[in-house]
């Protein structure tokens, strides 16, 4: 600098974003996505990233997502490909041996959810490597190593620790899979590095933890009362004290949901605040009770304005049903509802099987696409603000020093997170 | 906001107007003074240098670099058109032949003349490798079509052979249990399985005869009539037949009724339905995979409706035929019983189809009705009813 001296300097993130934009965005975008039954997806969701980034403007300045639906959907036919045969005949093969073995198909389920785990890990650093070759702030690329396969065979260890102490080297992973991802980031030429210790994570998850074990607990009394009751004769005391613990366990769910979420939003915080790029860090004002205000209420409208957007449409669905099929006119604008459900009866004057399947198909396809529309809005869409607003960076000085990266082609996109719907949201 | 960059305070302020700049070489973010001059059809941006040490080690500062964009490159920043900053719009724009870096325009003078200025703004790259693409997708579409019309369906086959008797009731009683939940009007109870006393005594008999006359074990197949109006009978792995209600409404006697399901014994013997259901597990996955559905509710819509509106092979529906033919002089009854229900069929509903004439609709029922027609000529001993008549009003009133 001029003067010779480093100003430390704190860079606040700004937002700039509407709700009216966005509600349009992905409207339209989700509507296309529909008519062309669902090819269009990969440029939706290109437009709701590029929407979404360039709202987000640390000390002032866009991010910019500069991927291409051309990419995500080439990614996707290389992939879809390879999985195919793997969900094809797989499915088909465990189905088969399932039922030959067992006579159920439970152990399927199981058995594919055992194959299906490493693959998710897999492709979820794929994706993600593909989404920061993508993501530019100051006209600088970010990055990430290429390591899926380890990545995933890391992960399949910790979740075999995680699984055999009860979930309680839960926090490690999700810090040491942090960790491993974070140190592989770049911007431009700068590594990050992820700071702080797994045991920092450990006491937020701890009500988790009590929640998870009492349940735990609970069924195996349960399951020694059951034991013990058929040996012996089942005494009325015995079955009351059941019913309680059935009666309390949908509680105990709800208390666990709650203090999960809230070591989510924590963890983040934390990880958030101990990870570094040079001389630049980060620092995250993250708020749990603005994060579960916003899941609640955004999923409150987000449910009321499905509704209400299903009712209209099945209504204008109703009246052109009626138009060509005069004979369900008693049933009104619930007409398309009774058709999808077959249950308008029979007769001269109504419309066939394949139409009826066809309109079971358009109501159940137009309720996915208002649901993720208004999610995006009322959820994801607050949560992201929350998320920025709530952001700075240290040592802005530091970034003169940080030089561009070469550009990384991140072949498939994110071809096999598509088949598993990682990142749903954006 | 501004970098703590420290100019001279007793400098001439730089003409042109200030905009932020990124050179997309280092995340330095440049204050830069931007001008047009006239008739030039240029943008000259002028920004002070980072301090830098030269040949002898001395540090320089204070320099001013010099970039000139021809209004011909400039363009904006695809998918940045709309930004706004504030109440005001920001114009993000870049140069082609420098990509990476961006300049930053608040000021709506200067972003209102780069508009007019620049002819190109919004030319994009072209396409690259379209062949690749079309290749990428003739490739994908036909080895999903090979592993949906090929693959799937020789493994189907293979494994429909193998699969012991257990497995395969335990099959047909997960789907029969879908399909009663998927028919049922009401989400929490499935429709209706009809079991009064003398209809089910009759149903059983009307099995017992058909069964003891074929070639399959005595409890290869199990009969089931559920409460619902589709004029429909289908088969389901494990000898599951499921006899809708109204097939016995619109039946004319047991006879037709009788062989409807020496048709769907057919398919049972051939594991018909067995096969149609694995093939339908991996045929349904590899759909939701391909438009995306992660909820899976097409897959489960789809499926069902396969499986109740199965439409076999046109050479496995004409070896339940044959099946039939042969089966139904055994316990008396004419090959010829099923083309009255459909020749009827045809006459109410017409050739269109209505929500409940699924059998009258179904391809090639012409074909069927005269094969039946056919078997029936080269059929010449006396017919007996399979029920007789108060056995039939039983079996009518089975859901009553």
């Amino acid at each position: 600098m001029a003067c010779g001296g480093h100003v430390a300097q704190l860079l606040k993130t700004e937002f700039e974003g509407r709700v009216g934009p966005i509600l349009s965005l992905s409207l339209w975008t989700a509507t296309l996505s529909v008519l062309t039954l669902g090819f269009y997806r990969f440029w939706m969701k290109t437009r709701l990233r590029r929407h979404f980034w360039s709202a987000v403007r640390p000390d002032g300045t866009p991010l910019e997502y500069v991927g291409k639906g051309i990419e995500k959907f080439t990614g996707f036919l290389i992939a879809l490909v390879m999985l195919a045969l793997l969900i094809g005949v797989l499915a088909l093969v465990l189905v088969y041996a399932s039922y030959a073995v067992f006579q159920d198909e439970v152990e399927a389920y199981l058995v594919a959810a055992v194959i299906a785990l490493p693959l998710i890990y897999f492709a979820s650093y794929r994706a993600k490597r593909y989404v920061y070759a993508r993501t530019r702030w100051r006209g600088i690329r970010f990055g990430l190593e290429p390591a899926a396969g380890k990545y995933a065979l890391v992960a399949m260890g910790h979740l075999f620790l995680t699984l055999i102490t009860f979930g309680f080297l839960w926090p490690r992973m999700t810090f040491k899979l942090e960790k491993f991802r974070t140190d592989r980031t770049f911007f431009g030429d700068q590594r990050m590095h992820q700071g702080g210790k797994w045991a920092g994570l450990a006491k937020s998850f701890l009500p988790t933890l009590m929640c998870l074990w009492l349940a735990f607990g609970m069924i195996a009394y349960m399951t020694f009362q059951q034991v013990t009751t058929t040996a012996k004769d089942n005494s009325f005391l015995e079955e009351t004290e059941t019913l309680q613990m059935i009666a309390f366990t949908p509680l105990l769910l709800l208390v666990g949901l709650f203090f999960y979420l809230r070591y989510r939003v924590v963890a983040l915080r934390y990880l958030a605040n101990h990870k570094t790029a040079g001389g630049v860090g980060m620092i995250s004002r993250l708020s749990f009770p603005r994060i579960l205000g916003i899941n609640i209420g955004g999923y409150l409208l987000t449910n009321i304005c499905t509704g209400l957007a299903m009712l209209v449409v099945g209504a204008v669905a109703s009246g052109i049903l009626i138009l060509f099929y005069p004979g369900l006119a008693d049933l009104g604008i619930f007409a398309s509802g009774a058709v999808s459900e077959g249950t308008a009866g029979e007769g001269d004057g109504l419309p066939s099987t394949g139409l009826t399947v066809a309109f079971a198909l358009f109501l159940y396809m137009a309720t996915l696409l208002f649901f993720s529309v208004f999610r995006q809005t009322f959820v994801l869409f607050p949560t992201w603000r929350h998320y920025a607003r709530t952001l700075s960076l240290t040592g802005g000085e530091h970034l003169a020093q940080i030089q561009q990266r070469d550009r990384d082609q991140a072949g498939q996109a994110e071809g096999m997170a598509e088949a598993f719907d990682l990142g749903a949201a954006i | 906001m501004t970098m703590t960059t420290q100019v001279n305070p007793w400098a001439a302020a730089p003409e042109g107007v200030r905009c932020e700049f990124v050179d997309g070489k280092t995340a330095k973010r440049h204050d830069v003074y931007v001008t047009m001059p006239p008739g030039e059809g240029v943008l000259e941006l002028s920004y002070l240098a980072e301090p830098r040490e030269d040949m002898w080690g001395k540090v320089v500062s204070g320099e001013t670099l010099r970039v000139t964009w021809p209004m011909s490159q400039v363009r904006h920043v695809e998918g940045q058109q709309k930004l706004r900053w504030g109440k005001v719009p920001m114009g993000v724009f870049t140069n082609v032949m420098s990509p990476t870096a961006r300049l930053y325009v608040r000021d709506g003078a200067l972003l209102a003349q780069i508009k007019t200025a620049a002819p190109n703004l919004t030319r994009r790259a072209p396409v690259t490798g379209k062949g690749r693409i079309a290749g990428l997708i003739a490739g994908a579409l036909a080895s999903v079509l090979l592993i949906v019309f090929v693959l799937i369906p020789a493994i189907a086959d293979q494994l429909a052979m193998r699969l012991p008797v257990d497995g395969e009731r335990a099959l047909g009683d997960k789907t029969y249990e879908r399909i009663r939940e998927s028919f049922s009007q009401n989400d929490y109870i499935p429709i209706r399985e009809c079991t009064n006393d003398a209809g089910h005594e009759a149903l059983t008999r009307m099995q017992q005869t058909l069964i003891g006359a074929s070639d399959l074990a005595p409890d290869a197949v199990r009969l089931t009539v559920l409460d619902f109006d589709m004029v429909n009978a289908f088969a389901l792995p494990g000898g599951r037949i499921v006899v809708m209600r109204g097939l016995i409404d619109e039946a004319g006697g047991p006879d037709e009724v009788a062989a409807v399901i020496a048709h769907e014994i057919g398919h049972v013997a051939h594991r018909d339905p067995t096969r149609h259901a694995l093939r339908g597990v991996g045929t349904f996955g590899v759909l939701s995979l391909v438009f995306g559905d992660f909820a899976g509710g097409t897959v489960v819509l789809l499926s069902v409706n396969q499986l109740v509106n199965a439409q076999y092979s046109q050479e496995a529906e004409s070896a339940a035929d044959a099946y039939a033919h042969a089966l139904l002089p055994k316990v008396g009854v004419s090959p010829g019983a099923l083309a009255p229900l459909f020749e009827r069929l045809k006459e109410k509903y017409g050739d269109s189809e209505g929500l409940a004439s699924h059998l009258a609709s179904h391809p090639k029922l012409g074909d069927r009705v005269d094969r039946a027609h056919a078997a029936a000529a080269g059929f010449d001993q006396d017919t007996r009813p399979i029920l007789a008549d108060a056995q039939w009003s039983d079996l009518r009133a089975i859901c009553d």
